[in-house]
């Protein structure tokens, strides 16, 4: 069990099937769900899977359970910011994401696409657990330019 | 070539969080201003100065707005307790 951080094969496919809209009007809509570190994320995940019950704690897939947490089982919807063009690359950027008044830790997360059967995008590691207590839980996306955006066609 | 932030170490995203409190107009502030202007290190000094200097600008503006929306925020929910009839808890919320 563990979360390596990466952008998923399934993904990466389905970018050149036309299965993801990363327009800011009109796109699809990308949610971000956390887990705790036991969950078991990566290159090979293909989709967001609801835990078998939210609110169990642990749930069955270690996403960060509702019970006491303030958390919605999901995760919260991002905003887009759209896509840009730079040079020879283009890349994505969404905003700044905060899970308000939680109690909750977690170790990373998944990007997925509501939109299209909640098929994954990406998995990011926080680099270890990351707790708030009543408090709120911020994820900062990297600078949105050719060379940091989170994703990037170069 | 698909490359994304992923492929570098993990602590591309950056995680901030709070305990009994939510974020600062300055914290929110400063997340927003690196969403509206990049300043890139490589840039020729002159312009990197007058970039920072507009930088600054945009952040005194934010700090201002989000601190009286936090403000407004505040009267619209101390009116609304007032209302129903509870009038502590509107002191409450306009003493924070």
């Amino acid at each position: 069990m563990a979360i390596t951080q990466a952008l998923c094969n399934s993904f990466k496919q389905e970018v050149l099937e036309g299965g993801h809209n990363f327009a800011s009007s009109a796109g699809d809509t990308f949610k971000l769900a956390l887990y705790e570190s036991s969950a078991t994320l990566g290159a090979s995940t293909t989709a967001y899977a609801a835990p078998a019950d939210a609110a169990a704690d642990p749930t069955s897939t270690y996403e960060v359970s509702t019970t006491g947490t303030n958390y919605t089982s999901g995760g919260q919807a991002l905003t887009n910011n759209g896509t840009s063009l730079s040079g020879t690359t283009a890349f994505v950027d969404f905003a700044d994401e905060v899970f308000s008044s939680v109690t909750l830790t977690a170790a990373g997360c998944l990007i997925y696409n509501s939109s299209q059967s909640n098929t994954a995008v990406i998995v990011l590691s926080f680099g270890g657990d990351k707790t708030a207590t009543n408090g709120d839980f911020t994820i900062q996306f990297p600078t949105a330019d050719s060379s940091n955006a989170l994703i990037r066609i170069t | 070539m698909i490359g994304e932030s992923a492929n570098a170490p993990s602590g591309v995203v950056n995680v901030v969080t709070t305990d009994n409190r939510g974020l600062t107009p300055e914290e929110l502030a400063e997340m927003a201003l690196n969403k509206i202007i990049y300043v890139g290190k490589d840039l020729p000094e002159p312009v990197r100065v007058q970039a920072l200097s507009y930088q600054e600008q945009i952040k005194q503006i934010l700090i201002k707005y989000l601190k009286q929306a936090v403000t407004s925020d505040r009267a619209t929910l101390a009116g609304e307790l007032e209302r129903q009839g509870h009038a502590d808890m509107a002191n409450i919320v306009r003493s924070l």
